[in-house]
């Protein structure tokens, strides 16, 4: 086999000479606006934890217009009698034309994922405040390589059916929109649906749900069904160009990938077929056989009817009257756009609003759209609670009979959860007791210690403590990984804030987070601390401006009120000795009750002083030295004229 | 060698620009394809060239099924009527291109043509004139050194001196070369200096064939009176395409086919009797008045 009737290495060299400027603006603008992007976030001086999405922004900006950019420099050809003869009198066979210019497109897509993988991957590496895992960008390169290509291959295929660009992008939008119309009309369908949850055992006796008179409700009430209201998610893993339809935060999506996969490959095949049979005479005006344009105009009545129907069921003969009028514009417009002239209007118009009534039909026969319905649930396959999915069939219970829980009188809490049903996801914002709380939590702790167990400490991507992040170090990992049987000598219930370090490894597609107890080991403390004090330290020295301390005294007896709302005056009147102390005294000891500060700027930056009562005199020395200053003075008295009035948080 | 085997092409389901089409153009010749507007000249090369898919049909070069064929399309260059070339590209940069798909380019070749007809290669041809965008388009063509060349309207907007010039370059190419042209023209009397062989297309269909030639020494056009009155039956023995009477002066065109006419209209005692040549655009007028073109509405 000669692979040379398949794909002309200098023809796709020509076509790329020939479109240099174009594709190099195509295939640059992306990765040229991360750079930018990075260099915005680096110059903030703020450590970034990226995610899938906010890495893929601006590459998904670009999902059409850089595929569309690319299609047209390989395959605008067809639209125009002159290049058709040009192109296709050159000795290269349809086959070849065909395979060289998809697999050319595929080459400059490659390239373009290539290089906005490879700036990530180096800004990560040489800017430890940008984290970027290599899994995310392998993730980010395999989920935009195959949406590039999926919507490249696309608009090849509108391309080659249709004989305009017009029309083209007609095409390749009932392409990708089709599918994801329908998912739309059932998700609207499962908007107007009144759910109710079948409840029969002891918790759903339900003393608190009351029917207002409402029959409905009563009726539904003696076969103990109970209404909720949920949020139907959308969760049908649409291609990428719609991938922020999708419910799932991240834009990555298996399903999508695998869905877009068999897509191209089905399209790739058509287009191959078409461009072999395709009648090159057909440009200018698109689909000369009237029954394909006929057909094609049908296929995009299908969404106009659909919000046609919506106005006319919404109200009544003026819906028709302005139904119709929008048809036969568009009707009008669609063949002048698609065609350059009117196309036998007055038949063109008869077939659109023919159809337009067919559609309408179908519309109210089999959608029954915006008209109300009831389901009941009789239970819910899955409960999912902060990505956990309850195992425990009294708590799922539990869960359930909360939904229907009305004027709850006692204690509840609330919580977002989602509900699974037949593959259906549904979101609820759900008042609990304080008995399933305290339910839910053992269970989240459980499913925690597991996580913690499994999670793969030597993957880990990042660390933060209070919110500041904090680098990962191979000693650190190293502390963790040692210092990890030790979990169980705390109680993670009773942890607070100060207490826990947060772990983050990005593992399947997402962020993977644990919490682990800081003290685990007085190695990994003293090792954060020093970090932090560190970065304290450095941001004191290096900033011109009087920042604005908040201070969280542990053991407040150290301070009195009128300290803290004198202090910021009293550290910056002091600055070089707090400097100093801080670089020289303070030797943190783990075993001393601190105090932490923190300066709140574009980043923040906390310091743990570990002795706070050798820092409480070196305070009263700073204020000895300020003691006569005015300025200080004046804010003694205000605090004083302030009184009892000052309330300072701790 | 070029066979057309019924060969048809219709651009709706209805309206056969090409019908059941059959036609052989020989060897090392230079064969002009002539036909009124949308005769389908146009049509007929882009299907040899494998622009157009045939309806039914099949062309055969070399005996080989032309169409799609990379080897035989390798042999074959098109320069159509309405000329194409990528934007912001200079002759040089067209050259290269065909350079890269055609084996047989000949670089060198573009560079010495363009010098003597003073086209700058290294400028944007969207800034030269519709003469000069010809050119480059026919240097390209001639430079790829194919075995066929196509060529629609192949001088339109060419001046009479490079027009001379390309004659000559198509006819070294087929004496040098060995190359066989196909060329379509409205302008009748630009084919007659440099054709060999003519086609007449008409309604879909080969007309006729003919070398040149035999076309010019078969037709003449014959003014001739009687001592006696006379109309078209008088010469029904001969084969007349167009018959005109003014006074008593008739103007006869008469297709020869073998037949010696002189003799039989000498054989009437004519009072006057003279033969005129015709030129090529009046042998194609004439051939298609007499296939019921009427002229006389359009002129």
């Amino acid at each position: 086999m000669n692979l040379k009737t398949f794909f002309s290495f200098n023809f796709l060299k020509e076509n790329i000479r020939k479109s240099k400027g174009i594709l190099a603006f195509l295939l640059g603008i992306i990765p040229v606006i991360n750079i930018i992007y990075l260099i915005v976030l680096l110059n903030i001086n703020q450590s970034t934890l990226f995610t899938f999405n906010s890495l893929s922004f601006f590459t998904y900006v670009g999902i059409l217009f850089i595929p569309l950019g690319l299609s047209l420099s390989l395959f605008s050809f067809l639209f125009r009698k002159s290049s058709v003869d040009f192109i296709l009198s050159k000795p290269l066979n349809r086959r070849s034309l065909f395979i060289t210019n998809t697999i050319g497109g595929i080459f400059l897509i490659l390239l373009f994922c290539l290089l906005n993988a490879l700036i990530f991957g180096l800004f990560g590496l040489l800017f430890a405040d940008l984290i970027i895992p290599f899994k995310l960008i392998l993730d980010y390169f395999i989920f935009w390589f195959i949406s590039y290509l999926f919507m490249f291959i696309v608009l090849n295929l509108a391309m080659i059916l249709a004989g305009n660009m017009l029309t083209s992008f007609v095409l390749c939008a009932c392409i990708v929109l089709f599918v994801p119309f329908y998912h739309l009309v059932h998700y609207l369908n499962e908007e107007n649906v009144q759910y109710y949850i079948s409840c029969n055992d002891e918790y759903c006796d339900d003393f608190n749900y009351y029917c207002y008179k409402d029959q409905s409700c009563e009726k539904h009430l003696k076969k103990n069904e109970y209404q909720i209201y949920p949020a139907f998610l959308m969760n049908y893993h649409f291609t990428a160009p719609l991938a922020i339809a999708n419910s799932s935060t991240s834009f990555y999506d298996t399903i999508s990938i695998i869905k877009m996969i068999v897509l191209s490959i089905i399209y790739i095949i058509i287009g191959y077929i078409a461009f072999q049979k395709r009648k090159m005479e057909n440009n200018i005006t698109s689909f000369k056989k009237p029954l394909i344009h006929h057909l094609v105009k049908g296929i995009t009545l299908v969404p106009i009817c659909f919000i046609t129907y919506i106005i006319i069921k919404e109200t009544d003969f003026i819906g028709w009257l302005i139904a119709i009028l929008t048809i036969i514009i568009y009707s009008i417009v669609y063949d002048l756009i698609t065609r350059k002239e009117m196309y036998k209007p007055v038949k063109s118009t008869a077939i659109s609003i023919l159809l337009f009534l067919v559609f309408t039909g179908g519309y109210a026969l089999n959608f029954d759209v915006l008209t109300n319905k009831e389901k009941v649930i009789s239970h819910f396959d899955k409960i999912i609670v902060d990505d956990m999915v309850i195992q425990n069939d009294s708590l799922k219970k539990q869960i359930t009979s909360s939904l229907i829980q009305r004027n709850r009188e006692e204690d509840s809490f609330y919580y977002d959860i989602i509900f699974i049903e037949d593959n259906k996801e549904y979101k609820l914002g759900v008042n609990v007791s304080a008995s399933t709380k305290e339910l839910l939590e053992q269970e989240y702790l459980k499913w925690q210690e597991e996580k913690i167990k499994s999670f793969p400490i030597q993957e880990i991507n990042n660390i933060e403590y209070q919110n500041i992040y904090i680098p990962v170090t191979n000693k650190i990992k190293d502390i963790i990984l040692e210092n990890i049987y030790q979990l169980n000598e705390f109680n993670l219930n009773d942890l607070s804030q100060k207490d826990i370090l947060d772990l983050y490894s990005y593992q399947d597609h997402t962020y993977e987070k644990i919490s682990i107890p800081i003290k685990i080991s007085d190695e990994l403390y003293k090792e954060v601390l020093t970090y932090q004090n560190k970065e304290f330290i450095d941001y004191l020295e290096q900033t011109s401006k009087n920042p604005y301390f908040t201070l969280n005294i542990y053991e407040s007896s150290y301070f009195i009120e009128e300290d803290s709302y004198i202090f910021d005056y009293v550290i910056n009147s002091n600055k070089l000795d707090f400097i100093n102390y801080l670089k020289y005294d303070n030797q943190i000891d783990i075993d001393k009750e601190g105090i932490s500060i923190a300066i709140y700027d574009k980043n923040v930056y906390k310091v743990t002083i570990s002795d706070a009562s050798k820092f409480k005199e070196e305070f009263l020395q700073y204020k000895k030295k300020i003691e006569d200053e005015e300025e200080y003075q004046r804010l003694l008295e205000e605090y004083q004229s302030q009184g009892v009035e000052y309330d300072y948080q701790y | 060698m070029i066979e057309i085997k019924n060969l048809s092409k219709a651009f709706n389901d209805k309206d056969y620009v090409l019908e059941n089409l059959n036609c052989k153009i020989n060897d090392n010749a230079i064969y002009g394809l002539v036909g009124a507007n949308g005769a389908g000249k146009s049509t007929l090369l882009r299907l040899i060239n494998s622009i157009y898919t045939p309806d039914h049909g099949v062309i055969l070069i070399d005996h080989e099924n032309a169409y799609d064929n990379e080897a035989i399309k390798q042999e074959m260059v098109f320069v159509p009527d309405d000329l194409f070339f990528y934007p912001g590209y200079s002759l040089m940069d067209m050259a290269m291109y065909y350079e890269s798909l055609y084996h047989k380019f000949d670089m060198n070749y573009v560079i010495e043509i363009s010098t003597k007809l003073k086209l700058n290669p290294n400028a944007k041809i969207s800034s030269f004139s519709k003469g000069m965008k010809r050119q480059c388009a026919l240097i390209c063509a001639l430079a790829c050194n194919t075995k066929y060349l196509f060529f629609d309207e192949t001088f339109d907007g060419l001046d009479p001196v490079v027009r001379k010039f390309f004659k000559k370059l198509l006819a070294d190419a087929m004496s040098k070369n060995g190359a066989t042209i196909i060329m379509t023209s409205h302008n009748l009397r630009e084919l007659e200096d440099i054709c060999d062989n003519l086609g007449l297309l008409y309604k879909g269909n080969i007309l006729f064939e003919s070398d040149i030639d035999t076309l010019k020494t078969n037709m003449f056009k014959v003014q001739i009176s009687l001592k006696e009155d006379f109309d078209r039956k008088t010469f029904k023995k001969l084969k007349i395409l167009s018959y005109k009477k003014i006074g008593s002066v008739a103007t006869l065109i008469i297709n020869e086919e073998g037949k010696d006419s002189r003799k039989y209209l000498e054989s009437l005692n004519p009072m006057i009797l003279d033969y005129l040549p015709l030129t090529l655009e009046e042998v194609f007028i004439y051939q298609m008045e007499a296939l019921g073109y009427e002229f006389e509405n359009i002129l």
